[in-house]
């Protein structure tokens, strides 16, 4: 999107969808349910497919045809099948641990964000026009609150669902600034995410069969 | 060169999906050696050619510039498959005692031989990889493929250390995938300086890192490093390292300490390389340097505080990695000869003491280092091996360790930074005296000779080592390490010098 | 000359639709969530028959109390009339005394009639005045600095706290009507709007005294006091579905021109428009229950930082 001269509808538009982007992220950051967090990740990565398929069609690529449709795959109907399923097959206690509590975790995204807004302000002004200074603010934002959910979160599923909130954010942030990115590099990401994920899921389901719980929080004996 | 490669890549795929299919138990440890042999005499064969009259442009490049392979990633992956030879090797003892302990079953057994070999693969496959984001995922595929090795024996603090690894190593990771499509932009400039590059490729972006843009450059390396750290272990992104390296069964552990870290590092130094290119070396070499020294220390607070063997050699390896990157951060001949020098000495000294700790764990049954009392009398071959694998760990001459560690201090003098010379003292100093003292009470704990030792379940331990498979992986890098602390033949020394030239051009 | 007089008598018929219609959207909302409950409710003109009787009974009024108590009514009641003239309910253009204060001046006065309510509640002394005054001065406190943000969000877009230039603005260029600031800041005005108008997941106005907070605070008037504090509630919530609907969602409708008849048109969209988001503030009511006390502060700090968002994205916005 970089070095484009996008039509005005358009700057409205992915200003809107990385907004709603955004903004899902302060809905997952508020809610106390897992279902709920899975979902709002789906609604996450499917604006995210939108925004792709949208800067496809402007640009003609079929580049980002390719990474759209298998953002559609993987991020937005896969991974959160796999969660779903691994929670209704497990019978997943629904409530998140929380350790820092929902208010304080809304004010600190917030933190986050405007901290987002000014690095990337500090970074990139000199030649980025200001849709793409906010979009990318966005996507650092994104992975700055999914770094705040590992931390302060004590479950296995929301430490999987902080680290996609971050491939989320690094996704966004790559098709906003370099959509020439070759296709192979996020064909393998996705691969990666999908991997990392099978890979998490069957250690919390080991997790759970030898403690009983999801529970991060009871992992505490390796000190020193 | 190309069959090579490509047998190369396949070898230790087949063999680990042979040993979980045919669940044969001999077969998996022999088909495993083999593979391990044959990865070791492919690398040494890079090797050679690089040395030779026609490899002299320096690099093999395959399917389309996808594989490069220069001195550095020979070197590296040198590296790798000698610690997979040696874990193989030793593995044969290590899961045979393993089972007959009871501590892992059958199906436990025929998976760690499936993601050994899995695993290093994934290391193997990383240094010769020209794309940066092909090498991160790569890496990535090493995080999830040893996270299940760290399990291999289930129980909750093994989880517990594997979760830890994964869900920290994978934010980091994709912090570094950031980092890279940072990089990817700093070339990719429409308009700024003309020119732009628009390439994931490390050779590309290293012979037009002129063009990168600054600014962009600095927080993506600074990004590089935090991301590639925490796979490296450099503090204080180390917190996962201890866990996993002390939980894994021990060739992992060695594995790990001693391949997966210099793999990673060797991603932090290619950045660096064109970082440097672009931004000028000071300020790259200010990073490792601040990381280097900050790593050291808490390594050597770790040792000093330490009450398992395994943890404690966890440290040492952070400690190890501070040491190289802080030789990379002073940069200059000396200073990145002997970094280099130094993984191959850490590589080398590494193994020996996870490779003894797992004998002393089936022996005593635990890793608490004041259960362990006078291993002199119980396992005098390994007990030998064990302190001589330490004093060249902790660079004592005559060892490969006190060369790479003696070049590092050199360069800090030639660049007259006393200060950093004199704190690298004190601190190899407290190292030194932290690993002994805690190794002395382990080895000669009993003061008589003929009293009976017991083991942390207070069964009576009965004198003897555990056999070849057990002693050789652990003499093999020792005799190597003496041989290269005394003299270091001049072929090696050439090779490094082309590294040197690659690395700081 | 004469269109000033025009303008005049536009302003009056402005404070007589307010006066007029306000009972009848609370008795519409009313029916709504009575429907969706499953009864069948009270007729919507019932708050116009609750006036009437109110009206027509005595006073009574404690020997305790001061004049604080009886002036109450009035200033809450005159607070509403005065910043019916500030905001455009039927007319896209100012009228007289338009200019008298901006939006923040119009959330002066809302102040001003909450704090005249809550010290005429204090003034009696009794236990219920007490808990409902200072139930309600905690939840404006909390609310208090997301208004703000919410009118700095507004000033950022239309470079002006005037109701009239915001609506113009937004009209006139299309884009920022669309833009993601306008959507965040309509939403958290909403959620402020629901907090204010004292509806789930705040407070449920029940007559149940451990939750109730508005009914608290007039508890103790009777008589024709009472119906011009109600009257005034009617109002207050509809100034502010005015300014939601007429400011920020949907400034269309509104009459342009001196002509009667477009003051006629302007007069049915806004009922309509007003029944639409009626019917959308009954379903919120009935479908989502109440929060506890000490939870307020989660909802307020949603709507916080939807506010700051808007301000956030704006500021580099692409158009």
């Amino acid at each position: 999107m970089l070095g484009l001269a996008l039509p005005i509808y358009l700057n409205v538009t992915i200003d809107l969808l990385t907004a709603f982007i955004l903004l899902s992220s302060f809905v997952m950051l508020s809610s106390k349910w897992i279902s709920f967090y899975i979902h709002a990740y789906g609604i996450q990565s499917f604006l995210i497919f939108i925004l792709t398929l949208i800067l496809g069609i402007e640009t003609q690529s079929v580049n980002l045809y390719m990474v759209a449709l298998l953002t559609l795959l993987v991020r937005c109907l896969a991974v959160p099948y796999l969660l779903l399923n691994m929670m209704k097959k497990f019978s997943i206690k629904e409530e998140i641990n929380l350790s820092i509590k929902i208010p304080a975790s809304i004010i600190m995204g917030l933190i986050l964000t405007v901290f987002g807004y000014f690095l990337i302000f500090r970074l990139i002004h000199n030649f980025a026009p200001d849709i793409i200074i906010n979009s990318a603010a966005i996507a650092l934002s994104l992975i700055f609150i999914g770094f705040f959910m590992i931390i302060s979160r004590y479950t296995t599923i929301t430490h999987i669902l902080g680290l996609l909130v971050i491939e989320n954010g690094i996704f966004l942030f790559s098709v906003i600034l370099t959509p020439t990115l070759p296709l192979i590099v996020e064909l393998v990401v996705l691969f990666d995410i999908l991997v990392t994920v099978v890979a998490m899921l069957i250690l919390s389901i080991v997790m759970k069969i030898k403690t009983g719980s999801l529970s991060t929080g009871m992992l505490n004996r390796l000190v020193g | 060169m190309k069959i090579l490669i490509v047998l190369f890549l396949f070898i230790p795929f087949i063999a680990g999906l042979c040993s979980f299919v045919l669940k044969n138990k001999r077969v998996a440890e022999i088909l495993t050696f083999i593979s391990s042999i044959v990865s070791l005499s492919i690398s040494a064969a890079f090797l050679i050619y690089l040395m030779s009259e026609r490899g002299s442009a320096g690099v093999i490049s395959i399917f389309n510039n996808a594989v490069v392979i220069d001195k550095f990633s020979a070197y590296i992956v040198l590296l790798v498959a000698l610690i997979y030879f040696l874990s193989s090797m030793y593995s044969i003892s290590y899961m045979k005692l393993a089972v007959k302990n009871e501590s892992v079953t059958d199906g436990e057994f025929f998976r760690y031989y499936l993601l050994i070999n899995l695993f290093a693969l994934t290391m193997l496959v990383a240094p010769i990889l020209n794309n940066m984001a092909l090498y991160l995922i790569d890496i990535e595929l090493t995080t999830i493929t040893s996270s299940f090795l760290v399990i291999t024996e289930i129980t909750e603090k093994s989880i517990e250390a594997a979760w830890k690894y994964i869900v920290v190593v994978s934010s980091g990771i994709s912090l570094a995938l950031l980092g890279t499509v940072l990089f990817y932009l700093s070339g990719n400039l429409h308009g700024v300086y003309g020119l732009h590059v628009s390439s994931l490729d490390w050779t590309v972006l290293s012979a037009h890192s002129s063009y990168l843009n600054k600014d962009l450059v600095k927080i993506a390396f600074i990004l590089i490093v935090i991301g590639l750290g925490t796979k490296v272990g450099l503090a204080p992104m180390h917190t996962w390292v201890p866990d996993a390296y002390s939980e894994a069964p021990s060739p992992v552990s060695a594995m790990l300490a001693a391949s997966l870290e210099n793999v990673a590092l060797y991603g932090i130094i290619r950045y660096f390389n064109i970082a440097g290119g672009s931004t000028g070396f000071n300020y790259p070499e200010t990073v490792l340097v601040i990381a280097g020294i900050f790593s050291i220390f808490v390594g050597i607070m770790g040792i000093i505080n330490q009450n398992s063997t395994k943890r404690l050699f966890a440290y040492s390896s952070i400690e190890q990695m501070g040491i190289i990157s802080l030789g990379f951060g002073l940069g200059g001949v000396f200073g990145t000869f002997g970094a280099l020098f130094q993984m191959l000495a850490h590589s080398l000294s590494k193994p020996i003491m996870f490779y003894g700790s797992g004998n002393l764990l089936h022996k005593y049954k635990t890793k608490e280092i004041k259960n362990i009392k006078g291993v002199i009398h119980t396992m005098p071959k390994t007990a030998f091996l064990f302190i001589a694998g330490a004093l060249t760990l902790v660079g004592a001459p005559p060892s490969a360790a006190f060369i790479g560690e003696f070049l590092i201090l050199l360069e800090s003098f030639k660049k007259s930074d006393y200060f950093i010379s004199a704190l690298l003292i004190i601190l190899l100093i407290a190292a030194f005296i932290a690993i002994l003292a805690k190794l002395n009470s382990m080895i000669f704990g009993v003061s008589d000779g003929n009293a009976t030792i017991y083991d942390v379940n207070n069964v009576q331990l009965k004198t003897g080592d555990f056999g070849t498979a057990s002693l050789a992986p652990m003499a093999i890098p020792l005799i190597l390490t003496i041989c290269l602390g005394l003299y270091i033949p001049l072929p090696l020394k050439s090779f490094l010098d082309g590294i040197v030239r690659i690395i700081i051009k | 000359m004469d269109s000033y007089i025009t303008s005049a008598v536009f302003q009056i018929f402005q404070i007589i639709t307010v006066l007029a219609f306000s009972p009848l959207i609370a008795g519409f909302i009313n029916r709504i969530e009575e429907i969706i409950q499953g009864k069948r409710g009270p007729s919507i003109f019932q708050p116009y028959y609750d006036l009437y009787k109110l009206f027509h009974k005595e006073i009574i009024i404690s020997e305790d109390s001061s004049f604080v108590f009886r002036s109450a009514p009035f200033v809450s009641f005159v607070s509403m009339i005065l910043i019916t003239m500030l905001i455009p309910v039927l007319t896209a253009y100012p009228l007289p005394l338009g200019f008298m204060g901006d939006m923040l001046g119009g959330a002066f006065l809302f102040s001003l009639s909450s704090f005249f309510i809550n010290i005429a509640s204090l003034d009696k002394g009794t236990s219920y005045g007490g808990l409902g005054s200072s139930r309600a001065t905690v939840l404006a406190i909390l609310s208090e600095p997301t208004l703000i943000l919410v009118f700095v969000g507004v000033a950022l877009i239309a470079k002006s706290t005037l109701p009239y230039v915001m609506l113009n603005t937004i009209i006139s260029h299309l884009p920022l009507y669309f833009s993601s600031s306008h959507f965040l800041i309509i939403t958290a005005f909403f959620l402020l709007f629901l907090a204010d108008t004292d509806r789930r997941p705040i407070n449920a106005s029940t007559h149940v005294e451990m939750s109730m907070i508005e009914e608290a605070r007039i508890l103790d008037y009777s008589g024709p006091y009472l119906a011009l504090l109600k009257w005034s509630g009617y109002m207050k919530q509809f100034l502010l579905l005015v300014i939601f609907l007429n400011v920020l969602v949907f400034p269309w409708g509104l009459a342009v021109n001196h002509s009667p008849l477009s003051l006629f048109i302007a007069v049915i969209t806004l009922i309509f428009k007003m029944f639409i988001v009626g019917i959308i503030a009954a379903l919120i009511d009935t479908s989502i229950s109440r929060l506890r006390f000490f939870r307020y502060q989660e909802y307020f700090a949603a709507a916080f930082v939807l506010s700051v968002l808007a301000i956030m994205t704006f500021q580099y916005k692409g158009f």
